[in-house]
């Protein structure tokens, strides 16, 4: 899926506040976001701190994406526990699937290996957006975002969309 | 002068409906028990994370002015707040640090910020004004500038690791914390 039709089709449907740290699986959509004006981004230093924005621009009346690469998921799971969890606010979180697609990169594979479990033992709701990640994995082809934006709303916890290499170009 | 005189000069010489985000912990008590406002966020865990909370509302509303009541030992764990703040300058921000150079909720650990100067640091990182506050006479001068003046501003307050009284935890569910302030913002 194109970058910019995935930005567009979040925009449509409300999200209105961007920030996080890049991942090389994201290039296309952190490169839109540096330069459209229009949208409201705010590129973070680490991933917690990520989340702190997003809460609080939830607070003052956003509906708000952070994006990160999974390696980032352990930077910000206490973050995670302890403010959108607790205080219930809804967060989508992108997070670029590596590790299993990577078998060359060592640094990714711990993570890759334990990415769902974590959200699954936080009981955070996700879904895969790309190429398969592992044999079990349900894969969409797009992401069903109105649905996403439903949960969201309706449940006000995090919803993380775990996105494959090159599902976003 | 000890955190909770700090904190109740603080909040006496607020405007009127200032934004607060309060620190996890003492700070969070203690600002309760001073005066609890519906315009009050109360972090219970998030160590680190005050500022970021305080920036995300800042920079979505810029024409509400926003304080953090933050302290030593979560200012030096989410260090990059300073650098990103600094970096976007938000003009209706005042970060306040209420330094204790200890982790004071936890019994009182030493931090390191004895050793290093926390609102040189701001400075360097681009607040447009810093200060580090030693006595309770020049507290609500240097606090009503701030909130009269275009920020980002950093106050860095001295205080002792006294114990006057020992607060309670918020009686509020986190949920209920979130929709009160979420409310005021509508």
């Amino acid at each position: 899926m194109k970058a910019a039709d995935f930005l567009d089709l979040l925009e449509k449907k409300g999200f209105n506040f961007f920030t996080g740290v890049p991942c090389s699986y994201f290039t296309p959509l952190c490169n839109l976001l540096a330069v459209k004006e229009t949208t409201f981004h705010i590129p973070a230093v680490r991933e917690d701190i990520a989340l702190g924005l997003a809460c609080g621009a939830y607070l003052a009346g956003k509906l708000p994406v952070v994006y990160m690469q999974n390696s980032g998921i352990g930077y910000s799971l206490e973050a995670f526990a302890s403010l959108p969890i607790i205080y219930r606010m809804p967060v989508l979180v992108l997070t670029s699937y590596r590790g299993p697609q990577d078998q060359d990169m060592e640094e990714h594979l711990v993570m890759g290996q334990h990415t769902e479990e974590i959200l699954q033992s936080f009981k955070i709701k996700y879904s895969i957006f790309g190429k398969p990640c592992k044999e079990t994995a349900v894969v969409e082809k797009a992401p069903d975002i109105q649905a996403i934006r439903q949960y969201l709303l309706k449940e006000e916890l995090p919803y993380f969309l775990l996105v494959g290499k090159g599902a976003l170009t | 002068m000890n955190r909770l005189q700090a904190i109740k000069i603080i909040i006496d010489n607020l405007v009127g409906d200032e934004l607060i985000v309060n620190a996890n912990g003492a700070i969070s008590r203690e600002s309760f028990f001073c005066k609890d406002r519906k315009e009050n966020f109360y972090l219970l865990g998030s160590m680190g994370l005050p500022a970021s909370v305080g920036l995300g509302i800042a920079v979505t509303r810029p024409e509400r002015k926003v304080i953090i009541l933050d302290g030593d030992g979560n200012v030096l764990m989410g260090f990059g707040n300073l650098a990103l703040i600094g970096a976007l300058k938000p003009q209706n921000l005042v970060h306040i640090v209420l330094d204790n150079q200890a982790y004071g909720t936890t019994g009182n650990q030493p931090t390191i910020s004895s050793k290093i100067f926390l609102d040189r640091i701001a400075l360097a990182s681009g607040y447009r004004s810093s200060c580090c506050v030693e006595t309770e006479v020049e507290l609500p001068g240097r606090f009503s500038e701030s909130l009269a003046q275009l920020g980002p501003h950093f106050i860095q307050v001295n205080v002792t690791r006294e114990v006057i009284r020992k607060c309670n935890r918020i009686p509020y569910s986190a949920p209920q914390i979130k929709e009160r302030f979420k409310n005021c913002l509508l």
